[in-house]
């Protein structure tokens, strides 16, 4: 038997693999990672600390730099939290509005997030590109809308910022024809992969129990086998109208993550085309009378209390913690970040496989520090 | 509303994960050549389509944009008579999420009191985040967001922008958007001619516009005003 | 099972595991305060709520009872919430089930001595949660194994959530930059 001495290897801060300003210490006894421990903060600016001295309104800019691939769940979690508080309704079509833009967030960070993890395989670019290319047509989308393709601050409470343009939707039809084709070649592309294969299965394993102890979310925690997806738990918006299934997975490897991502797309897929057909039919305007002038919104006081707005976000569970105190600024605001803790399984998982692996494992996460960090 | 019957849960189909000598990656590679090929024959130039060439060559070619895009503030005036439609009311300035716009309300010189002008505005483009929220919040429309995004600049301090250059004619803001104004088109005109008689010789005239236009005809010369 | 509402849970608390609610007494308002300015706010009881609120000791108890026997698996937050003028730190647990609905439960403890058990051994998930609660509000969490600065680095003095942590200047620099 060779005699072997563990090793403390320092992988980022500043790192490609890492998505972001991240940190790995892992304790390497030849290849073989024995311990790893993530380490953050290089990017907290503080978000809940701004927030507790901005008005209602002046946070949800804030909230699109939270996870700047989901502007519009971000926002999403956020208005339904502060509707929740202050008991704002919302009409029929901003309900839908809101439910087109956060499924072609889902759609636009699935792909985007499958083409990162395929990078960080060593793929370089070719299955990223294919993300983008659709990732791009969805932005535009978001450009017509709200005015800015990332930071779109394109919700308000008790609706949305301005109806869909004209020209929104001839673009948004045309878009859903290409969808279907890019799914299936994406697929192909990918699915059978043996590189993909061979560095995916059985690979970073996270078994049931594991997964929800962790408190994990979102397409982590389905490709483990749970079917947790607050669309169906807590039934918030107009989903409880829309017919969609879950994927989850069977093994809770990389390999069956990449799948429920894939999968997911196609359900989002599902629910575009049922809210594209009723979205003619919806009643209501696009915000709440109530709360339509900005005044309205900038001077909204909620009354005393707590809330839990809670949202699935393309990455798990998006929640808003909110305390008011009755003025016109948030007492205590809490994001309940999805990468945050979907991080905290990765010491667990990445025990026993080579450092190679804690890449791709990494990558499976699909994390943004932007809200890791906050 | 029961959910059960809205959907179900089913089990990502795993497929073959034994290795098949070379079949997946020849699958794929059928769809990266593909692709390959249709780059040099094809443009992908409208959403339905998804393969072909869908870069490119900035700046030469540029892609247009859309309506609602936003940048950074700008301040509007009237084309004739270049009066600008800030009453330096501080809504934006209140609003602004990073805390941005600073400006300072004009005040008459013979009595002293405010009146509805400014004097100075000052927009920090270096940290403004592009939310939109000073145009929306603004009650005189005067505060508009502008399209321009080619303000890179190796000389950081050029990036604190004040009146001068914040300053564009109705008509840029009307070109850039032209459904955005025509629905706040006939309020602002209105409340702008509303303040132009409480502002008082060239108070309330664009910069760039002294000399160009008559001082504000509304108002006497200071000299015979009285004071009110 | 359907989903609880809040007073299930404090049925099922008060019958399953008896003495861990704790009672919260709106403070006596004797005299009436001096009359306040025109267009002052009145104070606000904020430490009134509607939901559970157990003695800190209990938790972990509390939180294993609501896995093990009603399957409220997901720890979903953690917040820790800074009452300067009650003199309290307020944590707040929330608790999910697959199928939908989630629990709240909070729990009290003095600014001065803010330590409580920590749930990171029986559940892991409140391990990142409870670093960022100590890092920002320093809340001790007993039995955390790795209870270490998570946002801030480690020689940094404060916990800068709190409401009395200064907002403007800089430690470092001085009250002017």
């Amino acid at each position: 038997m060779l005699k072997t001495q563990e090793l403390q290897l320092n992988i980022g801060p500043q790192h490609p693999s890492t998505h972001g300003v991240f940190r790995l210490i892992a304790t390497i006894d030849g290849e073989t990672v024995i311990d790893l421990k993530p380490v953050f903060g290089y990017l907290h600016r503080n978000h809940e600390q701004i927030a507790e001295v901005s008005t209602y309104i002046q946070i949800m800019p804030f909230t699109d730099r939270l996870d700047y691939f989901n502007s519009m769940a971000n926002n999403f979690g956020y208005a339904l939290a502060v509707e929740k508080l202050a008991g704002i309704e919302v009409p029929q079509r901003a309900n839908y509005i809101r439910v087109l833009m956060a499924e072609l967030t889902r759609i636009l960070n699935h792909a985007a997030a499958i083409g990162f993890m395929l990078n960080d395989m060593g793929a370089w670019q070719t299955p990223l590109a294919f993300g983008m290319r659709e990732r791009e047509k969805i932005l535009d989308l978001f450009e017509m809308a709200s005015g800015a393709r990332m930071m779109c601050n394109y919700f308000r409470f008790g609706g949305i910022w301005r109806d869909l343009p004209p020209e929104f939707l001839p673009q948004l039809q045309g878009l859903m024809q290409g969808l279907p084709t890019f799914f299936d070649e994406f697929e192909r592309l990918l699915k059978q992969n043996e590189i993909l294969l061979g560095r995916s299965v059985d690979v970073g394993i996270l078994p049931k129990e594991v997964a929800a102890s962790y408190s994990v979310t979102g397409p982590m925690l389905r490709a483990s086998g749970i079917a947790y997806d607050l669309r169906r738990a807590d039934g918030y918006s107009v989903y409880p109208e829309l017919d969609f299934d879950i994927p989850v997975g069977a093994v809770g490897d990389v390999y069956d993550r990449f799948l429920v991502r894939l999968a997911e797309m196609r359900e989002s897929y599902r629910i575009l085309q049922q809210v594209i057909e009723r979205l003619p039919e919806t009643t209501g305007g696009h915000i709440n009378p109530a709360m339509a002038s900005m005044n309205k919104q900038k001077s909204l006081r909620p009354p005393p209390g707590d809330a839990y707005g809670r949202v699935e976000s393309p990455k798990g569970e998006l929640g808003f913690y909110l305390v008011s105190d009755g003025s016109d600024t948030p007492y205590r605001y809490k994001v309940r970040a999805p990468s945050f803790i979907n991080l905290t399984p990765l010491g667990d998982m990445c025990r026993g496989h080579t450092v190679a692996d804690v890449v791709v494992i990494l990558g499976s996460i699909d994390i943004v520090m932007g809200e890791v960090d906050r | 509303m029961s959910t059960e019957n809205r959907g179900k849960t089913y089990t990502v189909e795993r497929g073959a994960t034994k290795l098949r000598a070379g079949q997946g990656l020849g699958t794929g590679l059928g769809v990266v050549i593909k692709h390959f090929a249709d780059a040099f024959t094809k443009k992908l130039d409208s959403p339905e389509k998804t393969s072909g060439v869908f870069t490119v060559q900035y700046p030469e070619e540029r892609l247009p944009l859309a309506e609602a895009y936003r940048n950074f503030p700008i301040l509007l005036y009237d084309d004739a008579s270049g009066q600008e439609l800030c009453t330096s009311c501080f809504q934006c300035q209140r609003i602004c999420p990073p805390q941005v716009i600073h400006m300072a309300q004009a005040k008459d010189p013979a009595t002293g009191k405010a009146i509805p002008a400014v004097s100075a505005f000052v927009i920090e483009y270096d940290a403004c985040m592009s939310c939109g929220l000073c145009a929306e919040v603004c009650p005189f429309d005067a505060i508009k967001m502008d399209q321009e995004f080619e303000l890179s600049t190796d000389y950081h301090s050029g990036l604190t922008v004040d009146k001068t250059d914040l300053n564009r004619p109705i008509s840029f803001y009307e070109k850039l958007a032209p459904t955005f104004w025509g629905e706040v088109k006939d309020g602002a005109l209105k409340k702008l001619q509303a303040n132009i008689k409480r502002r008082p010789g060239e108070l309330g005239i664009a910069p760039q516009m002294l000399g160009k236009v008559p001082t504000n005809p509304e108002t006497a010369p200071l000299e015979l005003r009285t004071t009110t | 099972m359907a989903s609880w509402s809040t007073d299930d849970l404090k049925a099922a608390l008060a019958r399953d595991l008896p003495g861990v609610l704790a009672a919260y007494l709106p403070p006596q308002l004797s005299a009436p305060a001096e009359p306040r300015k025109k267009g002052a706010q009145a104070p606000v009881d904020l430490l009134s709520t509607q939901d559970a609120l157990i003695h800190p000791h209990c938790i972990a108890d509390v939180a294993r009872y609501l896995r093990d026997t009603h399957s409220y698996t997901l720890l979903t937050n953690l917040t820790a919430v800074d009452y300067l003028r009650d003199n309290v730190i307020e944590l707040v647990y929330h608790f999910a089930r697959v199928d939908g609905g989630v629990l709240t439960v909070k729990t009290r403890v003095p600014r001065e001595a803010p330590t409580l058990p920590s749930l990171a051994p029986t559940w892991p998930g409140a391990d990142f949660q409870e670093r960022e609660a100590y890092d920002l509000y320093g809340v001790i969490f007993q039995g955390h194994q790795n209870l270490r600065r998570i946002y801030m680095w480690d020689e940094f003095e404060g916990f800068p959530m709190r409401k009395d942590f200064p907002k403007q200047g800089d430690k470092y620099i001085g009250e002017g930059e």
